[in-house]
């Protein structure tokens, strides 16, 4: 690892851990603080250091490899000198944070963000690789978020905060889409690599879905034309906030990706077209609206604007000219605009205000930091010999090379932001006003303020040293001529006479401005992006309540139509292209069709009738019929099952059905509901056809008939499928009853432990009848039991049986068997079931043979097996399942 | 008669469909009770119906015999029908007054 | 151990431990106790089938030794494998949480046992290699899932809780007819058998109906629009532990089915059946379910919403069909579980602390319990897709499958249903994290701060370590694609049914 990324990213990781630490080093939080000042300003020295060197650092580890994500860290001489930017300045700011919250509670709160921050902002501009950029992007955004909304009990602060975190991301997301086409086309996605690509004379042009995407996410991060109106709106933040983030770093990111990819991406004939047209439109845009602004924080905020739609000018020539331009006016632009912020937000602690109107005259009152914001200004401006002179003017030259009218139009908007530089400097001159103090203004943050304007001083001081050790070597890195060079004065050239031009035309727009009858056309501050915003949220919201209304809160029936139409439609698609001869409607004997209108009328009855007994005789017929059919078809088993079961769900039922209260409103035969009906019927019918119709392999099933009796020692070959071909599924079955059992108690509660059943009135010989029944009924479920592997019968069916005798005994009201003796029984049960059934899985398995292999025991004829064993643990559970149900369904004390 | 079955089973999704879309959980209750007897019947006649063959090996040339795979799932899917509906029923006299 | 016991193990552990919390009864701290040794060997099992299975082998286990397919066959490989460890994870995560969030004794003795079904019919489903034995455990499954709801949801979720058992019926009644209808027509139910069987016969005729009608069951399961009614019907009203459980679980059973039979079974060279209706079906569930999570007012209904959403997101990834996104819908799987799970916790943490998680009445936790803040953080930004965080990986993987297919409209519908996520967890923390903060607080026990942050933990690893878990996903969408080694592995390797 290139031991300078672990150099800067180190000094501030105490920080979080002040924030993270669990009470213990809160308190330590401005000592931290400090020393990450000091972190802060030596590390900007050393990436300084860096720079002069004029190595390329690089650290990569791989991540992602398989889609071209990897953690590629790459430092040339212009990230370097950025990064020592962000570090100086940030460390100037951090240094004012921690005097202008000293008293807040949430300090480290917002150190640490700070901290993170910066960190995030120096992975983004020395990622090499598309994707660990984007996530050091998203991170500026959310980090930012958190910044902006720290004074979160304010509606209006939540508000902005949330539309700057949207507007940013949705760029990101697009910008991200980008990244993807442009590594699919270039099968790379290294920053470096794809940018170098543009050395071969013949590299592919980028698509340009591609390059608008990552345009849009760019111009979006800097807030320009059309997404411009989050910025302004940022400025809810604390103002060291909104002076890093929103001056000297975040907004930066913009133009910064806009910068590095212009050499491959200008090659596209849209790029610069574009980003000229919205560079400038979001100068002229923010000079306009800035006019009538009498909030210095806002005013600042519209110059910020400015400056990246010139930034973004220069990165849409893309001429290495252009990019010399860039250089320097980035660093012109931070150097100016964090002592501007940061000066404002001292002179709102120490007059209480940030009416350009009310501050009249602070800057004689406020010296050191009147001292600062003059020299910025100046430097704003455009005055030589400050770096703001620079950067315009090589600003006009670069555009001038590309167009000399667009660079009448750059020096023309350039005097708008001048003049903006002058209305927020010259009413703070005024010595015959005297503001109020408010409060007294600590040091460090006068300090603070002042460095990085000396710092601008000292730069062009030594304009030949820095030239040649850092600016030089930043802008060849970024795409300028080798050798590349600032000079002060380059003679008469059209760009000092533009720039001449621009400051007295600022003089005259200013003077215009400031007259208290100067109203631009009203379109000027018709945000019309931002009422798009709005109403897009808007539209938002109203299509969100739409869907969850449809989602949620209809009647359930309307959610199974919808539902089984939906299922049905499809079904009935894919049905498309089946012939119907193949339904083997041909071999009907028709003589059967005797039988529907029976079969209807059932159908109907089952349909509509509504008097309990009547719906219980039908459903009782529905069910005879079914087990008819069963019987009729050769499956004994399926019917006694079905009849057993349907007879203990009809009793059941009954209960249930005598208790509901009668639905008096008269029922109408709603069409839609028969339609879905008698839809799904025949649906149903047509694909039983088609499957009856269709066999087109042999079954697997041929295997289970010619092996059940050799290999399985059972001669029924359904009930051998049961307990050993698929002793699996009925070994979920059980559970599945374990489960309704257990699930009865949890909805209906444990009834009453030691509730006797209802004293029974029935007779005498009632209640011996049907224990005599009861007695008879015992032996002959152990006797289905047992004769299942060979014969119709089996642990369900046998089960049932002794249910039915139990029950019997407990209706007629044996005084032993009440519901507590019920509950523990069935609960025992359903246990021993279980465990017999999982322990016939499992004993094969311990003995070192397969799962749910059968072991079995010959003597003679008769085989025992574990398949046996597991059939009793059906039988066991199965009678405690229901067992544990009668108790819910006893008759009531009537 | 394998027809007459289809449509039987056609008719009884019909009928428990009707239930089904009714208003209160009793007719949902039958609704599904009757479409699960209908699921069960067509588990049961899509592997093919043969009369007075059951898969009962006696001696009997194994190759005449139905299908006794989906007899076996149909009854697993009774059985777990039963349970579940039983369960439904809780839900039902859980809503009702008491 | 080989593959075959540790399946066993993974697979009855869960039941083991439901008997024996029967068997213990009720009293704390017996019943936590089983469940949760219980789960940690199911998990440990799972964990180490899917080291077992990393290299793209595949475990059989043929249940009372009969060969496939006429017994039934349990299969672990990538896929299966992957799915049973990240499910027994948040059934683990869940058991603990519940363990100080549940209270009530009469509900726990419910709970632990019903749980533990629960993750045995998770885990039969996920290993089953055989239709109806899949439609068996998806009823295990279910009926937990239902008598859970009975147990737990109370009063207020009672209607919910019908709507849902009612429409999962008819998804479980559709999918007994479909595999009827399927076993009429091939005369087999084994997903290998099958899958030969479909492959070599040219009609298309033969199972598009069946297939029709299980799409429609397994779309009802995965909640997928519009059939996914049952879902913010149900959810919003449990209790945390089990909105977070049954989140993690049951539409991603679901979902598991449609890949493995829509993916594998039925699958041809490069399609399968109605997978342009797949693809309609995906892209409306995302957009109706991220739009519904806008509009609600409170942050548990919000988070249900959030599942029919991503849910969305994971059928697309099925829909878009190329062995990149099947892998990217998986890694999708596996993380969303993971935070999902955790974001409902965290729904009850906020509810503990504040007494609610509605918007309009918390606010300022991030002021008086900025650790919940900060667990918040982690599965909201994962959700959202912001890196680095499992979420990013998944999104990002998906969109760049659909950019190699090179479809528009999937594209957008991913970045546009990604953007409108982080406007409703935006929602969430504007208001319930941001404002003034609230005098009535009430500390939180530290065993569920601990499991949420466990989960945290678990998405920043995915994260980190992507790439491999990206790998496992690879493998096992490769598994579904060409799943020779399955067939193999089921039929073995003399295929007796192979032509």
């Amino acid at each position: 690892m290139d031991p300078v990324f672990l150099l800067i990213g180190a000094p501030l990781l105490p920080m979080f851990v002040a924030v993270l630490w669990p009470n213990g080093l809160r308190r330590y939080a401005v000592a931290i603080g400090w020393i990450t000042v000091v972190a802060m300003l030596a590390c900007a020295v050393l990436l300084l250091l860096a720079v002069a060197e004029g190595e390329v650092h690089r650290f990569t580890v791989p991540w992602f490899p398989a889609v071209g994500i990897e953690f590629a860290l790459r430092m040339d001489s212009f990230t370097a000198w950025f990064g020592a930017l962000i570090l100086a300045l940030g460390g100037c700011i951090f240094l004012y944070a921690l005097s202008y919250f000293s008293k807040h509670p949430r300090l480290p709160f917002i150190t640490a963000c700070l901290a993170a921050f910066t960190i995030a902002m120096l992975g983004l501009i020395w990622s090499d690789n598309f994707y660990l950029l984007f996530l050091f992007w998203e991170a500026t955004s959310v980090l930012s978020f958190l910044l902006v909304g720290f004074h979160d009990d304010k509606e209006d602060v939540r508000e902005k905060a949330s539309q700057a975190l949207l507007v940013t991301l949705t760029g990101g997301a697009a910008m991200l889409v980008g990244f993807v086409l442009l590594q699919l086309q270039f099968d790379t996605s290294s920053l470096s690599e794809i940018v170098a690509m543009v050395a071969d004379p013949n590299h592919a042009i980028p698509k340009t879905s591609a390059m608008l995407l990552i345009v849009a996410g760019a111009l979006s991060k800097s807030a320009q034309w059309p997404f411009h109106f989050w910025l302004p709106n940022a400025m809810a933040g604390p103002t060291p906030v909104s002076a890093f983030l929103h001056s000297a770093t975040m907004v930066k990111a913009g133009v910064y990706l806009l910068a590095v990819l212009s050499p491959l991406l200008s090659t596209n004939a849209a790029w610069t077209p574009i980003l000229v047209t919205s560079g400038m439109l979001t100068v002229v845009t923010a000079v306009l609206r800035a006019s009538r602004e009498d909030d210095l924080k806002a005013v600042l905020a519209s110059t910020t604007l400015a400056a990246l739609g010139f930034l973004t000018v220069l990165a849409g020539v893309a001429s290495p000219a252009a990019l010399l331009g860039f250089v320097i006016f980035l660093t012109a632009h931070a150097l100016y605009k964090a002592p501007l912020f940061l000066a404002a937000g001292s002179l709102e602690k120490q007059f209480g205000t940030r009416s350009l109107h009310q501050l009249g005259g602070a800057i004689p009152a406020a010296p050191w930091t009147g001292a600062a914001l003059v020299l910025a200004a100046v430097s704003l401006i455009g005055v030589a010999p400050l770096p703001g002179f620079l950067g315009k003017e090589y600003l006009l030259k670069a555009v001038w090379a590309y167009s000399p009218s667009l660079a009448f139009a750059v020096a023309f908007a350039a005097a708008g932001v001048m003049g903006l530089g002058l209305k927020l400097t010259i009413p703070l001159l005024d010595r015959r006003v005297k503001p109020t103090v408010n409060a007294p203004l600590p040091s460090p943050m006068m300090v603070a303020a002042l460095l990085p304007a000396l710092g601008a001083l000292l730069l062009v001081g030594v304009l030949p040293l820095s030239n040649h050790r850092f600016l030089g070597p930043a802008a060849t890195a970024l795409g300028a001529e080798p050798d590349a060079s600032y000079k002060m004065w380059h003679g008469w050239t059209p760009a000092l006479g533009l720039g001449m031009l621009a400051l007295l035309l600022s003089v005259l727009i200013w003077r215009m401005i400031r007259r208290p009858d100067f109203t631009p056309h009203p379109i000027v501050f018709q945000p019309v992006f931002e009422t798009a915003y709005r109403n897009i949220i808007g539209a938002l919201y109203e299509s969100a309540a739409a869907a969850g209304r449809m989602l949620s809160g209809g009647k359930l029936q309307v959610q199974l139509g919808i539902i089984l139409a939906f299922v049905g439609l499809l079904t009935f698609k894919s049905l498309n292209g089946m012939y119907w001869n193949a339904l083997g409607i041909a071999g009907v004997e028709w003589t059967s069709l005797l039988l529907l209108p029976l079969l209807v009328v059932a159908a109907i009855m089952v349909a509509v009738v509504d008097r309990p007994l009547s719906l219980l005789v039908a459903l009782g017929f529905v069910g005879l019929i079914v087990a008819l059919v069963f019987l009729w078809f050769s499956a004994p088993d399926l019917a006694l099952t079905q009849l057993l079961a349907e007879t203990l769900l009809l009793l059941l039922l009954a209960g249930v059905l005598f208790k509901e209260k009668g639905d008096e409103r008269a029922k109408k035969l709603s069409l839609s509901r028969a339609g879905i009906a008698i839809g799904g019927g025949l649906l149903t019918t047509v694909l039983i056809l088609k499957a009856m119709a269709l066999e087109w392999n042999h079954p697997i099933s041929e295997f289970h008939l010619n092996q059940s009796k050799s290999a399985a020692y059972g001669a029924n070959v359904v009930n051998v499928i049961l307990v050993d071909f698929r002793a699996l599924d009925t070994f979920g079955e059980i559970v599945v009853l374990a489960i309704a059992a257990l699930g009865a108690t949890a909805a209906l509660g444990a009834p009453r432990k030691r509730s006797p059943l209802p004293a029974n009135s029935s007779t005498t010989w009632l209640q011996t009848g049907a224990q005599l029944v009861a007695a008879i009924l015992l032996p002959a479920a152990i006797w289905m039991f047992w004769r299942g592997h060979n014969n119709p019968g089996g642990g369900f069916i046998g089960a049932l049986f002794a249910a039915s005798a139990i029950s019997l005994f407990v209706l007629t009201g044996n005084p032993r068997l009440h519901a507590g003796w019920l509950r523990k029984k069935a609960r025992w049960l359903t246990i021993l079931g279980l465990s017999v059934a999982g322990g016939a899985a499992l004993l094969p398995f311990l003995g070192g043979h397969g799962f749910f292999t059968g072991l079995w025991w010959h003597l003679d004829d008769l085989h025992l097996g574990t398949p046996l064993l597991f059939d009793l643990g059906v039988f066991l559970t199965v009678l405690g399942f229901a067992l544990g149900f009668l108790r819910y369904f006893q008759p009531n004390k009537t | 008669m394998p027809f007459v079955v289809a449509i039987t089973i056609g008719l009884l999704v019909a009928a428990g469909l009707y239930r089904l879309l009714g208003r209160t959980k009793i007719d949902t209750l039958i609704g599904l009770i009757l479409i699960s007897q209908g699921a069960n019947l067509t588990l049961f006649a899509s592997g093919g119906l043969k009369h007075n063959a059951p898969a009962l090996l006696y001696g009997q040339d194994p190759a005449t015999m139905t299908d006794p795979l989906p007899q076996a799932l149909v009854l697993t899917a009774i059985v777990i029908g039963f349970g579940i509906l039983a369960f439904l029923l809780t839900l039902v006299v859980r809503s009702q007054p008491k | 151990m080989n593959a075959e016991v540790i399946l066993i193990i993974g697979l009855l552990a869960p039941l083991i431990g439901a008997v024996g919390c029967l068997f213990v009864g009720s009293r704390r701290p017996l019943p936590d106790g089983v469940a949760i040794a219980a789960s940690t060997v199911s998990l440990t099992m799972a964990l180490t089938l899917v080291a077992l299975c990393a290299n793209g082998s595949v475990h059989a286990v043929h249940a009372g030794s009969w060969p496939a397919p006429f017994g039934i066959v349990l299969v672990s490989d990538g896929f299966s494998s992957l799915m049973m460890s990240v499910s027994q994870l948040v059934v683990l995560a869940s058991l603990i949480y519940a363990n100080r969030s549940i209270g009530d004794r009469l509900r726990r003795r419910h709970f632990f046992p019903l749980v533990l079904t629960l993750s045995f019919g998770a885990n039969g489903a996920f290993l089953t290699g055989d239709l109806f034995n899949l439609y068996v455990w998806f009823e295990v499954l279910l009926l937990s899932s239902f008598a859970l709801m009975a147990a737990l949801g109370g009063a207020k979720a009672r209607l919910g809780t019908w709507t849902y058992v009612v429409i999962n019926l008819i998804s479980s009644l559709l999918f007994l007819v479909s595999a009827g209808l399927v076993y009429g027509k091939t005369g087999t139910l084994n997903f290998a058998d099958l899958k030969i069987i479909i492959q070599n016969t040219e009609s298309a005729f033969l199972i598009e109906s069946s297939a029709a009608l299980l799409l429609g069951a397994f779309a009802i399961k995965a909640a997928l629009i519009p059939l996914a009614f049952w879902l913010p019907a149900a959810y919003p009203l449990l209790p945390p532990a089990l909105s977070s459980l049954f989140s993690g679980l049951l539409t991603k059973v679901g979902l598991y089915a449609l890949y493995r039979v829509f993916a594998m079974v039925f699958a041809g060279d490069a399609d399968f059946p109605h997978r342009e209706i797949l693809f309609g079906v995906a892209l409306v569930t995302m957009i109706g379910g991220v739009l519904g999570a806008v509009g609600q007012g409170d942050m548990r209904r919000i988070l249900s919403f959030h599942i029919i959403s991503q849910v969305g997101y994971m059928a697309l990834a099925l829909a878009l069909f190329t062995p990149l996104a099947i892998a990217a819908g998986i890694f999708y799987l596996v993380h969303h579980i993971v935070v999902k799970a955790n974001l409902f916790l965290v729904s009850g943490l906020v509810e503990k602390h504040a007494g609610s998680s509605s918007i309009q009445r918390t606010t300022g936790l991030l002021h008086s319990a900025p650790g919940i803040a900060l667990l918040f953080a982690i599965p909201a930004l994962s959700l959202a897709g912001i890196p680095p965080l499992s979420g990013f990986f998944a999104k990002f993987t998906l969109l760049r499958a659909a950019v190699e297919k090179g479809d528009v409209i999937a594209i957008t519908v991913i970045v546009a249903v990604g953007l409108l996520t982080i406007f409703s967890m935006l929602k969430i923390w504007r208001a319930i994290f941001w404002g003034n903060r609230s005098d009535k607080v009430s500390p939180v026990p530290r065993s569920m701060t601990q499991t949420s942050f466990a989960l945290g933990l678990v998405t920043i690893f995915i994260g980190l370590a992507c790439a491999p878990v990206f790998e496992l996903a690879q493998s096992a969408a490769n598994g579904l694609l060409e799943p020779a080694a399955y067939l193999d592995a089921v039929l073995g390797s003399g295929n007796p049914k192979a032509p």
